[in-house]
């Protein structure tokens, strides 16, 4: 990858990994990642762990015109993600006055048991893809594989099968669970994850793990029990944000001489995923908890935590935390969103949240302050206040002075200070002309920008328009 | 600083829509910007931004031409303040009244604009000199484009041809002898009006007499010159700072200087005697102070980081070509502005060729 940074920020969780307690209540939301679920379960209704409680078409923009047939039922079941129950519990629907829509389940009266399902734990050898695939849907795990065919989660009929399963324990963006807790923690369930993999795998595909520091303890003792096997093969990359994009593991990937052509599917998971993928097929046990990290400037232990989805963030924030002056993320830095911490909970597919700093402050003459400031992309002087990540811009809003940061750091060779002029003056197909569609939102420019533009906002704005006259000409 | 907040928090108001000041509401979010770190918050994803802003790039160039600042100062005496504060009077003027007609905020880029200026004037030259450059410069060369980012020339530069075209007698015979020993002319030339000037030749003019004047001197400042342009110490200090912090790209630089040594080290092979010497060449005149912090201004050079590379060795080989064959003996000026002319265009190509690159592709 070129370009790509990763800057010095407080509050990097520890490898601690501490397990919380089951909640009273846990809720699970219907709408998340611009999918909605249905309820598939009544109110008042009992459930147990690893019942279908919801469900959502997948959607897949499928390329090269064959796409899914609306009266095809068959197809249409195989695309369908499912929601499993993260424990057992009597359900109750939050319906949206307005619209009469739910929007959350609440399961009550939860229960703690973990009971496995020893119908579906099958040897690798015995189970066939087909079925590998079903339990991987229902059991709620394949919402987290990333397919270079569809640019999102994988088509689950088994038309499409990868020709590489990418298997990333790298996370640079501050600060997301990191690979190597999980691989610290889970790594009978990792190596037991692993062998499953080849039942979603076209013949004679590979895996390919994405490792830093080969001198790691652990990375060693993956190397050992690995090596020998033909189809696990190891990259060694450097440690920065956003090589974690499944859209640049896939072009790392592909950059290699005559291992792939252009039909080949490249699938993506992060070790995380694996893991798993390991516990459900090897002991029946369904998606029902996440390895989260929980960091940032404001956060006072930063650290890792083992806890069940459904959780809501006011079981797992420590009381000292005053939220009145925290912005809490569900996500890292860079693409993190703010939610409510009163109202929100651990989600699907949630693996971070960063808690920053909310200032009112205003520093006297800031940019004069001595202290030589390395936590800048530019090495620079800032005072007290403005060395330190908060949710203040830090800067006010100027037009472009050329600068070439965003430029430098692009990790897909764009250019975003000539796109932004070219959207400024509304030459929106020059902009596409200069590579627009292959901006993979990762934030990095909006992030250094020296003026403080909203570059990103403004390519997905210039994305979407561009996608709407397409279509009108369609 | 509270109560200061107080007054600024207390004024506010007057300034706002259909209030009495409502006109000069860039004036008070200047000083409000100036006096105070902002407290906007960020609108969108990423949440948390890095640090850096204009206020704080445009001052590292401040902070980085500050020892040939000083420098100036205890060569050519405290007239340099009067000028630095002429220079930057006139330039918040400019940029305030057109901030007013625009409607918009007043922008930061003056604060480079106003430092630079009295450091590539001869120290002799008269103060109104000083604020008509300064004016043409701001006006024709930055605000006529609308303002900082939007410019294509640097307006210090433009303001500093306009007084070699428009006053060349002043310009090339106001130099000062400067001062030496250890407080140098620091105490001295305090007043107002123009001390007393010599006419004789900077070391470039006599280089084309065939003096050529020890290196040494050239390194540590005992030659006539630019205010801040005596030094090559001193302006390779800040080159250094500039470099280091990443606000000069080094690509510009990098190129410059290996464009115009390589150029000069082949003419000196191919034909001895032309051009000068390639270390004399390299000292003497506005070359380093050009290269470090005039080419590399980033709004008037190409924004492609590809152009940046075709622009430095195009500045370096012109400003070669021009002490070398033509009656002019400075060079790096209209080598800049020329890049400054060009940048566009280097621009354009490079994005062509990327466009290329994307259509076939596809
Ligand atoms: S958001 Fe897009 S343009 Fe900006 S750095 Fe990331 S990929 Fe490049
Ligand atoms: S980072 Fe911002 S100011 Fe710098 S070149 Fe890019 S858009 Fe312009």
């Amino acid at each position: 990858m070129r370009g790509g940074y990763t800057p010095k920020i407080d509050g990097r969780p520890s490898s601690i990994l501490k397990k919380i307690a089951l909640s009273s209540s846990l809720t699970i939301d219907l709408h998340r990642n611009e999918r909605f679920y249905k309820p598939l379960v009544e109110e008042g209704q009992r459930v147990k762990i690893g019942d279908l409680i919801a469900s959502a078409d997948l959607n897949l923009l499928i390329e090269k015109g064959d796409s899914i047939e609306e009266n095809d039922p068959v197809e249409k079941e195989a695309q369908v993600l499912y929601l499993p129950s993260p424990a057992d519990g009597i359900i109750h629907l939050n319906i949206e006055t307005e619209t009469g829509k739910p929007f959350s389940i609440i399961l009550s009266d939860i229960g703690s048991s973990v009971d496995k399902n020893p119908q579906i734990v099958k040897d690798p050898n015995r189970l066939t893809p087909i079925e590998a695939r079903k339990v991987l849907v229902e059991r709620g795990i394949w919402q987290y594989i990333w397919s270079s065919g569809t640019n999102g989660i994988a088509d689950i009929s088994g038309k499409k099968k990868p020709k590489a399963i990418v298997i990333n324990t790298i996370i640079a963006e501050p600060f997301r669970t990191r690979g190597k807790v999980i691989l610290n923690n889970f790594w009978h369930s990792i190596i037991k994850g692993l062998s499953y993999l080849p039942l979603l795998l076209e013949d004679y595909g590979t895996i390919e793990f994405i490792l830093t520091e080969k001198k790691d303890p652990i990375v060693q003792l993956m190397l050992k029990e690995l090596t020998g096997k033909a189809w696990v093969k190891f990259h060694f990359v450097d440690v920065k944000y956003p090589i974690e994009k499944p859209e640049i593991l896939n072009k790392l990937i592909r950059k290699e001489k005559n291992r792939f052509n252009q039909d080949n599917e490249i699938w993506v998971v992060d070790i995380q995923t694996v893991e798993a993928i390991g516990i459900c097929l090897g002991k029946g046990v369904p998606m029902s908890r996440r390895i989260v990290a929980m960091g940032g400037p404001a956060f006072p232990d930063p650290m890792h935590i083992n806890v069940r989805i459904g959780t809501p963030l006011k079981d797992i924030i420590p009381e000292n935390i005053n939220l009145n002056t925290t912005l809490v993320l569900r996500g890292g830095l860079f693409l993190g969103e703010p939610v409510d911490p009163e109202n929100s909970s651990v989600g699907f597919d949630d693996d971070a949240f960063f808690f920053i700093p909310v200032k009112q402050t205003r520093e006297f003459l800031s940019f004069i302050k001595p202290g030589f400031s390395k936590r800048s992309i530019f090495p620079n002087f800032a005072g007290r206040i403005d060395r330190d990540l908060s949710s203040q811009l830090r800067g006010e809003l100027r037009p472009c002075i050329a600068c070439g940061k965003c430029q430098e750091v692009c990790p897909v060779n764009l250019m975003p200070q000539i796109i932004h002029r070219y959207l400024y003056t509304d030459r929106l197909d020059e902009a596409q002309k200069l590579g627009l569609d292959n901006c993979i939102e990762c934030n990095l420019c909006t992030f250094v920008c020296t003026s403080k533009i909203e570059l990103k906002v403004q390519f997905v704005n210039a994305k979407n328009m561009l996608l709407m006259e397409q279509e009108g000409n369609l | 600083m509270k109560l200061l907040r107080l007054f600024f928090d207390k004024i506010e108001p007057l300034f706002d829509e259909g209030k009495a000041l409502s006109l000069f509401h860039p004036v008070y979010s200047m000083f409000d910007n100036m006096m105070f770190s902002s407290n906007e918050k960020t609108p969108n994803a990423p949440f948390g931004r890095d640090p850096i802003d204009i206020k704080r790039y445009m001052f590292i160039v401040v902070i980085a031409l500050t020892p040939a600042f000083l420098g100036s100062l205890y060569f050519y005496g405290l007239r340099i303040l009067w000028m630095l504060i002429v220079s930057y009077a006139v330039g918040a003027v400019v940029e305030i009244a057109f901030a007013i007609i625009r409607k918009e905020e007043v922008n930061e880029g003056f604060l480079v604009t106003g430092f630079i200026f009295p450091l590539i004037l001869p120290p002799g030259i008269p103060l109104w000199m000083v604020a008509v450059g300064m004016a043409f410069g701001v006006l024709v060369g930055k605000e006529v484009f609308g303002g900082t980012g939007r410019n294509i020339f640097n307006p210090a530069l433009v303001g500093r041809i306009f007084l070699a075209l428009g006053y060349p007698s002043a310009m090339s015979g106001s130099w000062v002898s400067p001062g030496s020993g250890s407080l140098g002319n620091l105490l001295k030339n305090f007043q107002l009006a123009a001390p007393d000037v010599l006419s004789s030749a900077t070391p470039l003019v006599q280089a084309k007499n065939g003096i050529f004047m020890p290196l040494k001197d050239l390194f540590f400042g005992n030659i006539l010159g630019s205010a801040g342009e005596t030094s090559a110490l001193l302006i390779i200090l800040g080159g250094l700072i500039v470099l280091f912090a990443g606000i000069a790209n080094w690509r510009t630089i990098l190129s410059i200087i290996l464009s115009f040594a390589g150029f000069n080290l082949l003419l000196n092979i191919l034909s001895p005697g032309t051009a000068n010497p390639v270390l004399f060449n390299m000292l003497s005149g506005g070359f380093l102070f050009g290269t470090f912090f005039m080419a590399t201004d980033p709004v008037s050079s190409p924004i492609t980081i590809s152009a940046k590379w075709v622009y430095g060795i195009f500045i370096g080989l012109i400003a070669l070509l021009i002490r070398t064959f033509s009656g002019f003996v400075e060079g790096m000026m209209f080598a800049i502005l020329l890049g400054n002319i060009f940048s566009p265009l280097f621009d354009e190509v490079v994005i062509r060729v990327r466009m290329k690159h994307y259509a076939k592709k596809l």
